[in-house]
């Protein structure tokens, strides 16, 4: 029998899903069924988001975490570079995000996170696990960007680190476009610091201060490196400027978002192309996401627990 | 408010701050909010965070977890009116489930929730009460808790003693 609650949690749905028309199926992934729908209200184009309840397993524990997580995130940041988060309804497990509509493709910094609509806008896409960097002292999980987006103090399993594991993710999305691939296709952790550091040498003591005391720390066997001028034959010295900035092994050398900005490739000729002329894709690719299966929690030892903690609170 | 921190090596420290004030400023947190709950007593709330804290212990959640769920309970009753304090475990523990899966790595399940409430409230009353919070809040879910605020004191007066023995080692 239905009870008062899921009545209204009912009929608030019915209202958002006459709200919102859909129009067409744009994609789907692993945690969600992406929609493409018009906003009767504001006659707005929109992206529904509907996230997967999953297994019955994942319904049993309400929200998903990871939706949680980026509704979170979205509340928080509003910029016209990042996709902007419009409503959220939902009743249980069973949530929707509506976002603004993206003409192309919809976790991390990556090619695939990176979206732009039909006025050349650019936006970042998906937050699934973006956090507030707000205390240093945190510790992090370190298994937190797409392998080969992964800045080499991650795979050195540090976890306490900065905002410029998105500035190596950046690097790598720039490198990607100049060749056409993805730079550093590591298939497995090690694979990915061997490429790295045949490409740009391996770090020592000498060139980066306390890398041997990372938790999981590996000597390598030493490789020089190449010139970025050898790796990118047809970049111009202003872009390898910014590459080999953004590229620097050493988290404390790598460039900040404001260094990086600074840089004259930025400021040099030739001028951006205005938005609205930038070519689009022939046809929206659907949304691919990815993410690592919940670890199991680690069962928690029956001391102490049991009888005293179990308790009904007496007001 | 005037900048109190010195140069942050990981951050911009003048944003570090001006994101800490704006937060306090968007959170709301009514100080008098039990006189819209004719029902609750100060010494209520302090019985359910001291049951939090027991739960946070047993199931070795991190401290932020806890401080977020006491962040959240008290926006939600600073939002509503009237609660009855039959409702008030309820309220606690669905803070802390909502918290757990923002915070923790490994967040205990719903049924570990419902458990250490001895009966007091099913897996489905979490689950609904979960999505009549998450609303209240408006889905603002990262306030700058006073943990955070603890750990930023904690770091200054850290910095502060390491340069003052520098200075010590100079001398």
């Amino acid at each position: 029998m239905e009870t008062v609650e899921e009545k209204r949690g009912r009929i608030r749905i019915e209202e958002k899903l006459k709200r919102y028309e859909k129009i067409d199926f744009l994609g789907e992934g692993q945690f969600a069924t992406v929609y493409k729908a018009l906003d009767v209200e504001t006659k707005q184009i929109v992206a529904v988001k509907k996230i997967k309840l999953g297994s019955r397993e994942e319904a049993r524990d309400g929200i998903n975490r990871t939706a949680l997580r980026e509704i979170k995130l979205l509340q928080e940041v509003h910029h016209p570079n990042l996709i902007g988060l419009l409503d959220v309804f939902g009743y249980k497990s069973n949530v929707s995000l509506v976002f603004d509509f993206m003409d192309t493709d919809l976790e991390d910094l990556k090619p695939n996170n990176l979206l732009v609509n039909s006025a050349g806008v650019l936006k970042i896409g998906d937050f699934g696990l973006a956090r507030f960097f707000g205390s240093p002292n945190r510790q992090y999980s370190h298994q937190v960007v797409t392998r080969w987006y992964r800045s080499p103090e991650l795979l050195f399993g540090a976890r306490s680190y900065g905002t410029g594991v998105d500035m190596w993710a950046v690097g790598c999305i720039l490198a990607e476009m100049l060749v056409r691939c993805p730079y550093f296709p590591g298939d497995s952790d090690l694979d990915q610091l061997t490429r790295i550091f045949t490409a740009l040498g391996t770090p020592t003591e000498e060139t980066w201060k306390d890398v041997t005391k990372l938790s999981d720390y590996l000597s390598f066997k030493h490789f020089d490196g190449s010139p970025l001028r050898d790796l990118f034959l047809a970049a111009s010295d202003d872009l390898l400027q910014l590459l080999g900035g953004l590229l620097m092994i050493n988290p404390s050398k790598r460039y900040s978002c404001t260094q990086a900005l600074k840089m004259p490739y930025f400021s040099n000729r030739p001028a951006p192309t205005p938005g609205p002329l930038l070519p689009l894709p022939p046809s929206i690719r659907s949304k691919k996401e990815t993410e690592k299966p919940t670890l199991k929690r680690k069962i928690i030892e029956e001391s102490g627990f049991g009888t005293s903690l179990a308790k009904k609170l007496q007001f | 408010r005037k900048l109190p921190l010195p140069k942050l090596s990981w951050a911009d420290q003048g944003e570090v701050w001006a994101l800490m004030c704006r937060k306090d400023r968007l959170y709301p947190r009514c100080p008098d909010y039990l006189s819209q709950h004719p029902s609750l007593q100060a010494r209520m709330r302090a019985i359910l965070l001291d049951w939090l804290t027991e739960v946070c212990e047993v199931y070795r959640l991190h401290r932020e977890t806890y401080y977020l769920a006491t962040d959240f309970i008290d926006r939600y009753l600073s939002a509503s009116r009237d609660v009855p304090k039959q409702q008030l475990q309820l309220i606690g523990i669905t803070c802390l489930f909502i918290a757990a899966k923002i915070e923790e790595i490994y967040p205990p399940k719903l049924s570990e929730f419902a458990y250490v409430t001895d009966g007091a409230c099913t897996d489905n009353e979490i689950l609904e009460k979960e999505l009549v919070i998450l609303k209240k809040l408006n889905w603002d879910l990262s306030p700058i808790t006073s943990n955070c605020w603890l750990n930023t004191y904690l770091q200054l007066a850290q910095e502060q003693s390491q340069r003052e023995s520098g200075d010590g080692d100079a001398a």
